[in-house]
């Protein structure tokens, strides 16, 4: 039934788009390129509802669309400004000063940032973040082992991979 | 080294501002996505609705027109004899404008009501705005370039002929990476040939506007309580752009029933994606303030 799971899609965004920005936001530090990606996210779901698997949650299928929004328009950005400098720009027109989170996500790459974003930010399952990234369930772990390392992160109590 | 925990770290994510005005743009997405979905399986069809209205004592006629932007073209004539109404009346095909550029091609009917001297007026009226349209499309088209595609097609036909109505709808398919519609309707009363506004519908003591506005605030309120997906500036915090009072150059029609219906273009009481905006008044309401005749 597709028109079921299109309202299913719609809740879903209307529900998620704070974390689905944000999300976006991590990749661009910039409030319009992360607006940007999360409406022309929305409007890839909706067009394609009927493409969510059973295996996997919307909230994954939405984070995936997200995801792949965001790495074409860092893509685009970087072709753009070719011979300048590499690092898209960081949030330079924005008032909005970057917190050291995001700083430290910097020195991941863009998978491990998706990764851990995914995995302790909005506290998805190691089996949706499979479903995101689309790599296997051990790539996905030792992707996760690498960036806390990198991060220096201590893991509280409670706290696990 | 300073510790990191995770803990402070997601602290600090969620702290990430999210826009005001990003759900009012996610929404805005989800309908443009809809919209997309049903022009997949159909073809965006956007109806019109053109009221010609002929009471057999007062009347009023009201010939509707749907602008849109856009079309170009060889003139065909075409002197095709549509409905009768009454004896008075009747509404032709004056011509067809068809126009075919590849990506861009238009099929506008522009049609003409033949009558007494009254109607000349009319004439000149509808035509000058289907010109207007016709001449935005060759625009639209001339800077379309190979881009794209930009189609437009615009129909007419009787839905409704009864004693009391004549009913003129226009079918309206729009095909284009962006749709921008408008609604122009030109109520006319039958025996004057004169154009009325809403004005004429009422008792000249009533406070007709005021009735209007509240019945149309509330049907909003409804509708956005009903349907997440619907929204109009109401209560918006940009005040300005709130629906307060309508104007008394309103657009406006009168339905099959006798009611009457006010149209909102694209943008004037909704966001775009809300498309053209209609009002159907229940007679309830403008029963005891209504002149007599015009509505049912």
């Amino acid at each position: 039934m597709k028109s079921v799971k299109l309202q299913q899609v719609e809740k879903a965004l209307l529900e998620l788009y704070p974390s689905l920005y944000r999300l976006a936001y991590s990749y661009v530090h910039n409030p319009d390129d992360a607006m940007d990606i999360v409406q022309d996210s929305a409007y890839k779901a909706i067009l394609r509802a009927e493409d969510v698997k059973k295996q996997e949650t919307i909230k994954s299928w939405l984070c995936r669309i997200v995801v792949n929004t965001s790495l074409d328009a860092l893509r685009t950005k970087r072709k753009e400004s070719t011979g300048l400098e590499n690092i898209p720009d960081a949030g330079k027109e924005d008032a909005y000063e970057d917190l050291d989170v995001l700083r430290a996500l910097e020195g991941l790459d863009e998978r491990e940032r998706t990764v851990v974003t995914l995995r302790y930010f909005e506290d998805m399952k190691l089996s949706e973040i499979v479903n995101v990234t689309g790599e296997n369930l051990s790539t996905v772990k030792s992707i996760l082992y690498r960036s806390l390392k990198k991060l220096k992160v201590t893991l509280a109590e409670g706290e696990s991979i | 080294m300073k510790e990191v925990h995770l803990s402070d770290m997601k602290r600090e994510y969620e702290q990430i501002p999210v826009p005001a005005e990003l759900e009012f743009r996610v929404r805005a997405s989800i309908q443009q996505a809809k919209l997309a979905r049903k022009k997949e399986r159909t073809v965006m069809t956007n109806v019109k609705r053109i009221i010609i209205g002929i009471g057999a004592t007062a009347a009023a006629f009201m010939v509707g027109i749907t602008g849109l932007a856009n079309t170009n073209a060889s003139i065909a004539h075409a002197m095709e004899q549509i409905p009768v109404l009454g004896a008075i009346t009747r509404v032709v095909t004056f011509r067809n404008y068809d126009d075919d550029r590849g990506n861009t091609s238009a099929h506008i009917e522009v049609p003409q009501i033949e009558g007494g001297q009254e109607v000349s007026g009319l004439n000149d009226t509808i035509k000058a705005y289907t010109d207007t349209i016709i001449a935005q499309y060759e625009k639209d088209a001339a800077q379309q370039g190979t881009e794209g595609h930009y189609d437009l097609d615009l129909t007419y036909k009787v839905v409704t002929d009864n004693d009391k109505i004549f009913a003129l709808r226009f079918d309206q398919t729009l095909i284009m990476a962006s749709g921008n519609e408008s609604v122009k309707i030109y109520d006319v009363d039958k025996e004057t040939g004169k154009i009325i506004s809403l004005s004429d519908l009422f008792n000249p003591d009533s406070d007709y506007i005021s009735v209007l506005t509240q019945n149309i605030q509330q049907q909003m309120r409804d509708q956005m309580a009903a349907d997440d997906s619907v929204y109009y500036w109401l209560d918006d915090e940009v005040e300005d752009w709130n629906f307060k009072e309508l104007s008394p150059d309103a657009t406006f029609y009168v339905n099959d029933k006798g009611e009457l219906v006010i149209v909102f273009n694209e943008g004037d009481v909704a966001p775009m994606y809300m498309g053209v905006c209609e009002f159907t008044i229940p007679s309830s309401v403008t029963q005891s303030i209504a002149k007599p005749g015009y509505l049912g």
